[in-house]
């Protein structure tokens, strides 16, 4: 699974981010690994999904260093960061669907202003929903699908960018509990492709347990405990670790 | 960070804004000369194509038909060859067109327009149309001659004539137009006017200021040219009405309740101080206290350099405590003034009435004076006969015998007595009524003087029924004033007259009556005393001789035809009096005291129209010289001087109108520029300004030193300079292109207003254009660019417009 354990893919070094008088970060320290899938789970407002996006600069960190594959992203102008992002996939929380556009071009837009061309985009966008299993819906919009549907048309387009990186806000957290299973069933499909490094904040412990690498939790801007789920979850130091694993066992 | 290519968002809106100014200002502009055409067509249906017409008759719709047949006679009479139309009829009166033939565009025709025009139906007037053509205003009428003359040496001018209180000059060609009113222009600005305005009492008596003014003023302070065009009875409804409303006032200030005011010593009394006196309020003034309505109130002015009091609250008959105080802020009594001594005008003529009245009811007795004066002329010609009778026995040789001759005497001597006591009596009453004459006399003067003295019988059309009856009033006074004063001195004559017999009888009688007293010792009685007798009887016989009764006589007829004769009707004077008396008693005090300072302020220290001298003058006089001379003439420093412009130039109704329509396309042009503006920013800058209030999403900054200096330009200054730059130019630039004009505004006010817009649209953006952030931030997070954030989300998202239409040419995912 892991590349190269000695060079990670994205390496954070004392982040920080302030909201007005709140500090949401307080000195991250984190390192990811090609194709490691790390889970990051927290009580709400711990700063996990601000984290998620300062990585791609979707918000801008006050302080400390992100690398992105060696580079650092922080001193990146508009047009290089462009690059940086569209080698590092986001699923949004929300969805965020081109509502103008279907599934299919919501799914290629990316591709095609990166330059591909109209057929080849299109393959790997159909290659794309047919991995969340929505390519029968490829000409439907946004608005005639479903919450779940959605967010498959949302990881669908961040797979089509083929990302180094995936960055996933809690993608089940606007989902009905019939709908969230499968987005899960997808989520760990893709997981389980292996191709992808992963950054997955979610509150799903049982995902999380089968699926992570690397559990890591959050709680007011720091990282209190991190490591693979059997120890986290199953042998918690930290008292939300401990929450984690009570609720594992329910 | 930001690109400026070809590709970038920037060069679509470069793109954008040259398509939409073009297309704006040819729309705008297209609307303005729509409107252009459409207005210049309406106002050549209404007046023609220039130079068509020459004359302009407004004639009511009722009378057209008439009127056009009237005007038709007298063009094939003095015109033929001239063209009649009628125009549109608007408000029930229509228009009708003169064009003449050209023969007839000469200077003697125009100066006699009036002359051909002067019996049409309706009393319709005309208005000079002719073209090209400018007119001269504003100069004197006395002074018309030298610019008719002085224009008419101007190239291209075809002649100049006087029509009303205008120059007009009429113009070969048009286009000699503007190049002649400059040199019109410049004629006008060689002239000066010069208005004196003397204040009223200050006029010199007896002179002829305007005379004495141009020989003064000839020859000094700069003046080489002076004509006095001082307008003579031709004065203006605002100036008659100026001079109506300054002999009110002096009318009214005759009958206003007046006081003397002798001031505190060391107060110090100011025009337009307030006084308040006790008046029927009981209890004296304490200072502090509120005025109450029952108090005096009197204001001060300044009369003839003197102080006056005019009772402006209550009356002048309530005042019985003399004791003054000032009114203080928020009419309060203040400390004392001093004393007042009443003065009522008012009153004073309402008791000459009175008096005028009683003397009128005594006059009417007067009527019998020559019946009286017959029964003194009878009762002396019967004395007469009886003395002579009595004479004859007296002095002759027989003797009173018998008893029927002694009883004749003794009749002749009581009838005497008799007569001459009713002749005696008469001849008293008679005196009494001379007195009572002269004093009618005194008292008639004295009421026709104070009727005279009011505005009422200068005006007596104005002020209705009084003034008619003041007026007659006037006139019948003055009659019977004259026939007094003749019928008074025939009295006088006619007393005098009998005065030496009237004596001389009485004498007689005192000896008669001893006679009379004892019939019967009369012989002895002749005897003893029958010389004295015989002698009194004698003198008054003689005095008779004197006295010429029929003289006398004709003199009474004479007395009887004139006094109280058919010309003089005593009981209309009499009602015309009360009617006079009664008007006056209705009027307060406090209400002629407020009338008058009502006028006062309207009319102020303006001057009548007879009080005010135009002088024609050079320009380039030295003003404070001329100032100084004309103040040293009239030994005033009160006399006002203004120096005024000779006249103007005004462009005529065409040009007027040209001038007008160029305002209304220009104006057009502005408002639909302005529409164009306001749906621009709305439909195809409200995403954009929408985006720009989103920068930090859209163009992220690398962390470093220079970071917070670029976040300030990006994220604070770049966005509302961008609103406003665009706001402002692409106002201007339209407003330039499209030849948008609205009067009184200079490119630089659209250059603003644009401005100012766009500042108000981005600040309000979010509220035009709902922002779909999540979509944005997509986008962002596949790595796509500003431009093509713009290009491939908000745009198309926003409402329909010209930058969405160019936006799909640019489009991958369409």
């Amino acid at each position: 699974m892991r590349e190269n354990r000695k060079k990670p893919l994205l390496k954070i070094e004392k982040l920080t981010k302030r909201y007005g008088k709140k500090t949401v970060l307080a000195g991250i320290d984190l390192e990811i690994y090609p194709g490691e899938t790390v889970v990051l789970m927290g009580p709400s407002g711990c700063g996990k999904s601000t984290l998620t996006r300062c990585i791609n600069r979707l918000t801008e960190p006050d302080g400390g260093k992100i690398y992105f594959d060696g580079r650092l992203v922080n001193s990146l102008s508009s047009f290089e960061l462009a690059g940086i992002r569209r080698k590092i996939g986001y699923v949004f929380q929300q969805f965020n669907l081109i509502q103008r556009l279907n599934v299919l071009d919501n799914v290629i837009l990316g591709l095609r202003l990166q330059g591909l061309g109209q057929t080849e985009a299109v393959a790997r966008g159909r290659e794309a929903l047919a991995l969340v299993e929505m390519e029968e819906k490829a000409a439907d919009f946004p608005a005639e699908l479903s919450g779940g549907e959605q967010q498959r048309v949302g990881i669908a387009r961040a797979l089509a960018m083929k990302p180094r990186l995936m960055l996933w806000d809690e993608p089940t957290a606007s989902l009905d509990p019939i709908l969230v299973g499968e987005v899960l069933e997808v989520m760990e499909k893709v997981v389980g492709t292996g191709e992808t490094t992963m950054l997955i904040v979610t509150h799903e412990v049982g995902f999380s347990r089968r699926a992570a690498d690397r559990i890591v939790l959050l709680a007011d801007g720091k990282i209190i405990e991190e490591g693979p789920p059997e120890e986290v979850l199953e042998h918690p130091r930290s008292e939300m670790g401990k929450k984690y694993k009570n609720l594992l066992k329910k | 960070m930001l690109r400026t290519g070809r590709e970038s968002f920037i060069y679509d809106l470069l793109i954008w804004f040259i398509i939409s100014v073009t297309l704006a200002s040819l729309l705008s502009a297209g609307a303005g000369v729509l409107a252009d055409r459409y207005f210049s067509r309406a106002v050549s249906g209404l007046i023609g194509e220039a130079g068509e017409y020459d004359l302009l008759f407004q004639v009511r719709s009722d009378l057209r038909d008439v009127f056009v047949s009237r005007l038709e006679e007298i063009v094939a009479e003095e015109f033929p060859g001239s063209v009649v139309k009628t125009g549109v009829s608007v408000a029930g009166q229509s228009a009708v067109f003169l064009g003449l033939a050209p023969r007839y565009r000469t200077k003697e025709v125009f100066t006699n327009l009036s002359s051909y025009f002067h019996d049409l139906p309706g009393g319709a007037g005309y208005s000079l149309m002719t073209e090209p053509r400018l007119t001269l205003s504003g100069i004197p009428r006395k002074a018309h001659d030298l610019f008719i003359r002085e224009a008419e040496r101007i190239p291209g001018v075809l002649f100049a004539f006087q029509d009303g209180s205008r120059v007009e000059v009429l113009f070969r060609k048009g286009h000699d137009l503007n190049r002649s009113r400059r040199k019109l222009e410049r004629i006008l600005e060689n002239y000066r006017l010069l208005e004196v305005a003397v204040p009223a009492g200050r006029r010199a008596d007896g002179g002829k200021p305007g005379a004495d003014l141009v020989e003064i003023l000839a020859g000094q302070g700069g003046i080489s040219y002076i004509r006095d065009v001082t307008a003579g009875s031709e004065t203006g409804d605002q100036e008659a009405l100026l001079s109506t409303m300054a002999e009110m006032k002096k009318f009214l200030f005759s009958y206003t309740g007046q006081v003397e005011v002798n001031p505190e010593p060391g107060c110090r009394l100011q025009d337009g101080d307030l006084l308040v006196l006790r008046g029927k309020e009981t209890g004296s003034l304490v200072e502090g206290e509120a005025v109450k309505p029952g108090n005096v109130l009197v204001k001060i002015i300044s009369h003839h350099e003197k102080l006056k009091g005019v009772v402006i609250q209550g009356e002048t008959a309530w005042i019985d405590d003399p004791r003054a105080h000032f009114v203080e802020t928020g009419q309060k009594v203040g400390a004392p003034a001093g004393d007042v001594i009443p003065n009522n005008p008012r009153e004073q003529l309402l008791a000459a009435l009175e008096e005028a009245a009683a003397f009128l009811e005594q006059v009417r007795s007067f009527q019998d004076l020559s019946l009286q004066a017959e029964q003194v002329l009878t009762a002396a010609e019967t004395i007469h006969a009886a003395l002579k009778t009595i004479d004859a026995v007296v002095s002759g040789p027989g003797t009173l015998s018998t008893a029927r001759e002694l009883e004749k005497m003794a009749y002749l001597f009581a009838g005497i007595g008799e007569e001459l006591e009713t002749m005696a009596n008469t001849l008293a009453r008679l005196r009494y009524f001379e007195t009572r004459l002269q004093e009618a006399v005194a008292g008639l003067e004295g009421l026709q003087l104070l009727v005279r003295l009011g505005v009422i019988p200068q005006f007596p059309g104005v002020y209705g029924d009084l003034g008619r009856k003041v007026n007659l009033l006037d006139q019948q006074i003055g009659q019977v004033l004259e026939g007094l004063r003749r019928h008074a001195r025939s009295l006088d004559d006619f007393i005098n007259r009998f005065n030496p017999l009237v004596h001389t009888l009485l004498s007689w009688r005192d000896k008669a009556l001893g006679i009379s007293a004892g019939l019967e010792t009369f012989q002895g009685l002749m005897e003893a005393d029958g010389g004295e007798l015989a002698e009194l009887t004698s003198t008054s016989l003689a005095l008779f001789k004197e006295l010429d009764s029929s003289a006398l006589r004709h003199e009474i007829d004479a007395f009887s035809r004139g006094t109280g004769g058919p010309n003089v009707d005593f009981g209309i004077i009499l009602e015309q009096i009360h009617v006079v008396r009664e008007s006056l008693a209705r009027l307060r005090d406090e209400e002629i005291g407020r009338a008058f300072f009502l006028l006062d302020n309207y009319v102020g220290e303006e001057t009548g129209p007879d009080e005010k001298l135009t002088f024609f003058i050079n320009a380039g006089c030295r003003e404070a010289e001329v100032r100084r001379l004309v103040q040293e003439y009239f030994a005033s420093p009160s006399v006002e001087l203004q120096f005024l412009p000779a006249g103007v130039v005004r462009p005529d109704v065409r040009n007027e109108l040209t001038r007008l329509l160029r305002d209304v396309k220009g104006v057009v042009t502005a408002l639909v520029a302005l529409l164009f503006g306001l749906l621009t920013l709305l439909l195809d800058q409200g995403p954009v300004l929408a985006v720009l209030r989103h920068t930090e999403l859209v163009f992220p900054l690398p962390a470093g030193k220079k970071r917070r200096i670029q976040g300030f330009l990006f994220y604070k200054l770049l966005p509302p300079l961008y609103a406003v730059a665009t706001g402002g130019g692409w106002f201007w630039a339209v407003s330039h292109f499209s030849g948008a004009h609205i009067p009184h505004l200079a490119t630089v006010h659209f250059l603003a207003a644009g401005a100012l817009l766009g500042m108000g649209f981005f600040q309000a953006a979010e509220k035009f254009h709902r922002l779909n952030l999540a979509e944005i931030t997509a986008g962002c997070s596949l790595g796509l660019s500003f431009t093509a954030v713009m290009r491939e989300i908000v745009i198309p998202a926003g409402r329909p417009g010209l930058l969405q239409l160019l936006n799909r040419w640019k489009m991958v995912m369409k």
